[in-house]
């Protein structure tokens, strides 16, 4: 089974990569990096910096960067400090310098600004470092740049004979290209305010254990989970042991949406093509995958928002034949469990992409939110909110929405009167 | 001085009432002598400018179903409903306007020129069914000074007549809606606390349920349908509300049903009946449950339970209620008339606050005691993109700012923020309705509000909402930084051109037509 849908993957991914690679930085990826790692996280512990001696030779620094430092010049280099943060303390960057730096004058103003990029890979050359966004993913930020005024300097040559702090960076405000050890290369650069000229230059290189996921990482990740997303579909499609043509369809739109774009080659898109009959045909003979598995590296690799995407894709294959059938329905159920979706959210996505008018069967639980473990208290109060919500519903200005919340009111008191009971009036 | 009446605008009967001299209302009978019209409607084949409205509209269903309309109200407000009549299309205003131009009609012949009135709906009616009634009112001539929710009618017609106090739960099944409203009363101070609404839910739904019952004991009998044309339908639903009062008096109903494949006599027990609508009254129970839950009590926190609409005299509703709060609903007010006579009384209390000059003197005085303090029916909000704490995306939401049952007049703000760098305008919509998830709210108004250009993002929008008495509402939008300023105003009696136009229209339609 992984072997099939490994073929899968791997036609997907290699009918598409120059498309996909392009892609990622056109449409907006379904998963989030952003929500890859969490700030709060973060903030708890970031990575470990090891960085011997900035410009000095150390252990780590490789001999064509370690020079002696040269006061007739900028120095740079960078360790690892800790920052309070509330009661915890947080790994931030520290960035020092010595040597000299020379102005136009006297009580010259001036900036600095840092950029950082990654060299851990010579044969890759440097890769950048982007701004970690505040939210949303990370799809657009810009290569990072600390900035920062620096005030002036009071004479128009002046030599830092030690080495002086001049910026921490806080591992947050950044996005590396990979997790795990990294070489970043530090160019500092001290600018007039006034012209914006470079007055002094300088750069280090330190190592760096980044235990985030990078943006190439998540890259790869949101490949690799639209591949199994593709495979969840087909299963979730494949439930009731007949996978339709309207099922097919809404795969191969979401793969052209996901895996494509409009200018890919005739052939590329041929073996897209092929690739997805080869798998219809694998389960239109029975195949099945083991969604259980699937969904468990989804899990590992792709952020809720991802996984949310998933299970909408999931929903719709269920509902493209316009009824749900109780084994989807239990299938859509374990996937939201295994994907780690709470059921009020899936819930709330059932009641939008697959109405209770296309239940073949009703489901309490999925419909209405009550299980057989509740109490009649328990069951009483979540039909009584079910009550609430759509009898609000049902004056909507959208005739579909009132159609389905008078359904929702009939199925809604039926189960009050299954599970509460009426008392006759004698 | 002019006369003062109040109107309920019901799914299966409407009535009128007006303020006498000392300010006490009065049911006015129709031409007929009825204190109540059917909400039925009849187009004469005969005659086409000649439309009935009332009991002749109901004996004359049967004749031609197809030019015979019932239960308007549960379609006011729906745009695609239409009925088709001589090649005219009738929408649910112009047919609600037919039953108000025979009510005031009526009133008019017996009691002089009638202008001032107020017309009731159900509490759970939003602002475009509300608007519509209002709509169906202006066509005929009347000056519609206001809206009343029914539940409200009616207690305020209950505190005024009755000596009561504490928290009372007006338990209005009417026709074809159903609200609960529980309500502080001291004397004739009365205070809304919580209102919810069923507006798929009334009698019309049990007659229903009983039809039911008469084409199953037929199928199993003849295996063969009972109903087979419109003509049939419309009379057995006319025998399935009867059967349904009968039940309401006696354990048992009979009747003979004739059918295509014989006749047969059917004896329909209480029992029979019971389980039919058995999930009829769980919605019931279920929305007395949600309006306690909501004002945070307990049955035995409740007073008194007031009983409003025909509906409420099914046996089965009075010992579910008896059942859940410990004592029997409070059956002294006549159920069908209440409405009507507290409509009269809001329409007096708007004239006294809005135009004292036009009131009598003597209505004045009767009316000088009460007070009502009534609650935002709906929650209104807007649409704002919040980060979702479990994905870190954004997500479209409907943040409510005026929460549902906040206590007339009102006022409330809460900050947002701009999304993005450079941002030059936020589209705000101003929503109606209780969910967080936009698709399921009304979206009621929606503006472009210009900001000041290159600026960071999130900068400070400050959105206000207030309501006031007469059901206006006001809604400000300040850039905080920039002091500019976006403000829109709603209410139910001042509306663009466009709807003023509409109605004009609807008044010259209407002229030619004779109502009986």
């Amino acid at each position: 089974m992984r072997t099939l849908l490994a073929h899968v993957g791997s036609a997907l991914r290699q009918a598409w990569s120059a498309v996909c690679h392009r892609a990622q930085h056109v449409a907006a990826p379904p998963l989030d990096p952003g929500a890859a790692g969490g700030c709060d996280k973060v903030r708890q512990y970031l990575g470990r910096v090891s960085v011997p001696g900035g410009n000095r030779s150390g252990p780590d620094v490789p001999p064509d960067f370690a020079k002696a430092v040269d006061l007739g010049e900028l120095n740079a280099r960078v360790r690892i400090g800790r920052e309070a943060d509330g009661d915890a303390w947080r790994s931030v960057l520290v960035i020092e310098i010595c040597g000299t730096i020379g102005a136009p004058d006297e009580d010259h103003e001036v900036a600095l600004e840092i950029s950082v990029s990654d060299v851990t890979d010579s044969a890759a050359g440097s890769l950048p470092v982007l701004t970690r966004p505040k939210y949303g993913p990370l799809q657009g930020s810009a290569h990072f740049i600390y900035q920062a005024d620096m005030g002036k300097l009071c004479r128009q040559t002046t030599v830092l004979e030690d080495w002086t702090t001049l910026a921490q960076l806080s591992p947050e405000w950044f996005v590396l290209p990979r997790q795990g050890s990294r070489r970043l290369q530090y160019n500092l650069t001290i600018v007039s305010r006034q012209t914006r000229e470079p007055l002094a230059a300088a750069s280090c290189i330190g190592v760096f254990e980044n235990i985030e996921t990078g943006y190439l990482d998540i890259e790869d990740n949101i490949q690799r989970a639209k591949t199994l997303a593709v495979g969840l579909a087909f299963s979730v499609g494949a439930a009731n042991n007949a996978l339709r043509d309207a099922e097919l369809d809404v795969i191969h739109g979401w793969v052209r949406t996901n895996f494509g774009s409009t200018n890919v080659s005739t052939q590329a898109k041929l073996e897209l093509q092929r690739a997805l009959e080869k798998t219809a045909a694998f389960f239109r003979k029975g195949g099945r995958l083991d969604v259980q598995n699937i969904c468990g590296e989804i899990v590992d690799i792709a952020p809720m928002v991802g996984r949310l995407e998933m299970m909408d894709l999931c929903l719709r294959v269920a509902g493209a034949k316009g009824q749900v059938t109780q084994a989807e329905l239990t299938l859509l159920k374990n996937v939201a469990e295994w994907l780690e979706v709470d059921r009020t959210r899936l819930r709330a996505m059932v009641e939008k992409v697959l109405p209770v008018s296309m239940h073949e069967s009703r489901d309490a639980e999925m419909i209405l939110g009550v299980t057989e473990e509740m109490s009649e208290d328990e069951a009483r109060h979540q039909l009584n909110r079910e009550y609430a919500k759509w009898s609000s519903r049902v004056i909507s200005s959208d005739p579909a929405i009132r159609k389905q919340a008078d359904q929702m009111l009939n199925l809604i008191a039926d189960a009050r009167t299954q599970y509460v009971g009426v008392r006759p009036s004698r | 001085m002019a006369n003062i009446v109040g109107i309920d605008l019901g799914t299966t009967f409407s009535a009128l009432s007006m303020l006498n001299a000392i300010g006490k209302p009065e049911i006015v009978p129709n031409a007929d002598g009825e204190r109540l019209t059917p909400s039925a409607i009849f187009f004469d084949e005969e005659n086409p400018d000649v439309i009935r409205v009332g009991v002749e509209a109901i004996n004359s269903r049967h004749l031609n179903p197809a030019r015979s309309v019932r239960w308007v109200k549960r379609h006011m407000g729906d745009a695609e409903y239409k009925v088709s009549i001589d090649r005219k299309d009738w929408t649910a205003v112009d047919l609600s306007a037919l039953i108000l131009k025979k009510l005031r009609q009526d009133c008019q012949a017996e009691r002089g020129e009638v202008r001032d009135a107020v017309i009731s709906v159900p509490a759970h009616f939003d602002e475009v069914r509300r608007k519509a009634t209002m709509d169906a009112g202006t066509a005929v001539g009347l000056n519609v000074i206001g809206i009343v929710n029914e539940p409200v009618a009616a207690a305020l017609h209950y505190a005024t007549t009755r000596d009561v106090s504490g928290k009372i739960l007006v338990y209005d099944l009417g026709g074809g809606t159903f609200d609960v409203t529980l309500m502080e009363v001291n004397g004739t101070q009365m205070e809304i606390l919580c209102s919810q609404g069923d507006h798929a839910l009334g009698g019309i739904d049990f007659d229903q349920k009983v039809l039911e019952i008469l084409e199953k004991l037929y199928r199993d009998k003849f295996g063969m349908d009972l109903i087979t044309s419109d003509e049939e339908r419309a009379k057995y639903e006319d025998e399935a509300e009867d059967i349904k009062k009968t039940l309401s008096r006696r354990p048992v109903a009979k009747k003979m049903l004739y059918g295509q494949s014989g006749s047969m006599r059917v004896e329909i027990t209480r029992e029979m009946f019971e389980e039919a609508v058995a999930s009829l009254v769980a919605r019931c129970d279920m929305m007395v449950e949600v309006v306690l839950e909501e004002a945070h009590i307990t049955p035995s926190d409740v007073d008194k339970v007031l009983l409003v609409g025909g509906s409420t005299r099914m046996p089965l509703v009075r010992s579910h209620l008896e059942a859940t709060f410990g004592f029997p609903p409070e059956t002294a007010v006549n159920v069908d008339e209440c409405v009507a006579l507290g409509a009269a009384l809001h329409a007096g209390l708007t004239m006294v606050r809005e135009k004292p000059d036009e009131v009598d003197a003597g209505v004045r005085t009767g009316l000088k005691d009460i007070s009502l303090t009534d609650v935002c029916n709906h929650s209104y909000g807007t649409i704002c993109a919040p980060v979702d704490k479990e994905t870190g995306q954004r997500v479209i939401q409907n943040r409510i700012i005026l929460q549902k049952n906040t206590p007339l007049p009102c006022e409330a703000s809460q900050m947002f923020y701009t999304v993005s760098e450079g941002q030059k305008r936020v589209e705000v919509t101003i929503t109606q309705g209780e969910d967080t998830d936009p698709a399921y709210v009304n979206k009621i108004a929606t503006h472009s509000f210009e900001l000041p250009p290159d600026r960071p993002a999130e900068r400070p929008i400050k959105v206000t909402y207030s309501y006031d008495m007469n059901q206006r509402m006001h809604c400000k939008f300040e850039d905080i930084d920039s002091g500019r300023v976006l403000e829109v105003d709603f209410a139910l009696d001042q509306e663009g051109g466009a709807c003023e136009e509409r109605v004009a229209e609807q008044t010259k339609e209407l002229e030619p037509f004779k109502v009986e």
